[in-house]
């Protein structure tokens, strides 16, 4: 399985958390955020980023502000307080995920 | 910066793709043009650019025009959502409630006084017709805003969804008077004459497309775009 398709679960997670360091940030520059983190081991594809995007917007967990930038309107997205509170119990949903997925690959370091 | 001929090649590019809505247009033109200005290979022109970098990340046009629909799908919940609570405030919530209830005590005030069939008739008008006649309005005052200013789009698709919500009442118009007219009242009578005789039926219905009206005028107020803030 490719890491793109065990990314597309956790993409929600990954722009909440994102957002919640970055206070704001326009979708290609979260893609480029991403791509610098990981050193390019990990890309999001747009085609995804904007649904989920638009999607968490509408659940009311992001709010947008448009600026003009180089005589063009950019479209900033930022956490709502509903945003921030889903944000940190999406984080350490994850978190716990991983931790037990790490168990179930490698038994000894559960052991420890 | 972008020279002119990039810049209306991107907007040839995303009109012939299928976007052209204001609100996915912006988004995307404005991602096309940082993706290409951010470019490593300063010698790729934007049609290559487009079609080696923009166009495998999105899927394809194809992949560009389910990003849009998904948008739109998003969108609709969204306004519908806050339709239903605006709706649901007007019989819940304090003190809209007493909007209601002084509606519904105006039309029973009215009843004694004027024919209940001309009140319910005036309400229902007034309650359909209001909100499809504003939004037409604020429909043809943006596109007239963005000729003025010669924008690459025409439209907004929040405007085009919010305007969807405003031809529901002309919709239950047909729907309460041919409804009532077939299940409840015989062939000599009609659904307007049949409801006007019950006040318990009249009352409610002309409350609830006034209602409507408030809760649609309370949308454009919100959401509706005329013109861009910027």
């Amino acid at each position: 399985m490719s890491s793109s398709k065990l990314l597309k679960g956790s993409l929600a997670t990954i722009v909440l958390k994102l957002l919640e360091d970055q206070e704001k940030m326009y979708g290609y520059e979260i893609t480029q955020k991403v791509k610098a983190i990981t050193a390019g081991e990990l890309s999001i594809t747009e085609g995804a980023l904007y649904p989920t995007l638009h999607r968490l917007e509408a659940e009311g967990l992001l709010t947008t502000q448009t600026q003009r930038v180089d005589n063009r309107v950019r479209k900033y997205y930022s956490l709502t307080k509903e945003g921030n509170a889903v944000a940190a119990s999406r984080v350490a949903e994850l978190e716990s995920f991983l931790l037990n997925l790490q168990k179930v690959l490698n038994p000894k370091l559960g052991l420890g | 910066m972008i020279s002119k001929e990039e810049q209306q090649f991107v907007f040839d590019y995303l009109k012939k793709v299928g976007v052209k809505h204001m609100e996915f247009f912006e988004e995307l033109y404005d991602h096309i043009v940082t993706s290409f200005e951010d470019r490593v290979d300063k010698s790729q022109n934007i049609s290559d650019h487009i079609t080696n970098t923009i166009q495998p990340a999105f899927g394809g046009a194809v992949g560009i025009r389910i990003v849009q629909q998904k948008q739109e799908i998003q969108r609709s919940k969204m306004i519908k959502a806050r339709f239903l609570s605006l709706f649901k405030e007007y019989f819940i919530g304090w003190p809209s409630v007493l909007i209601s209830i002084t509606l519904g005590l105006l039309i029973y005030l009215l009843n004694q006084f004027f024919d209940p069939k001309w009140i319910l008739i005036s309400f229902i008008v007034f309650g359909a017709l209001c909100p499809l006649i504003t939004s037409l309005y604020g429909i043809e005052k943006f596109r007239s805003y963005c000729r003025r200013n010669r924008l690459p789009y025409q439209l907004s698709d929040l405007n085009r969804r919010i305007a969807s919500f405003s031809t529901i009442g002309v919709m239950s118009v047909n729907i309460v008077l041919n409804g009532t007219l077939l299940i409840a009242s015989g062939s000599h009578n009609t659904g307007i004459n049949f409801i006007s005789e019950l006040p318990y039926l009249q009352i409610p219905i002309g409350v609830v497309f006034i209602l409507y009206t408030l809760v649609c005028v309370q949308l454009f107020k919100e959401k509706f775009i005329i013109k861009l803030a910027l």
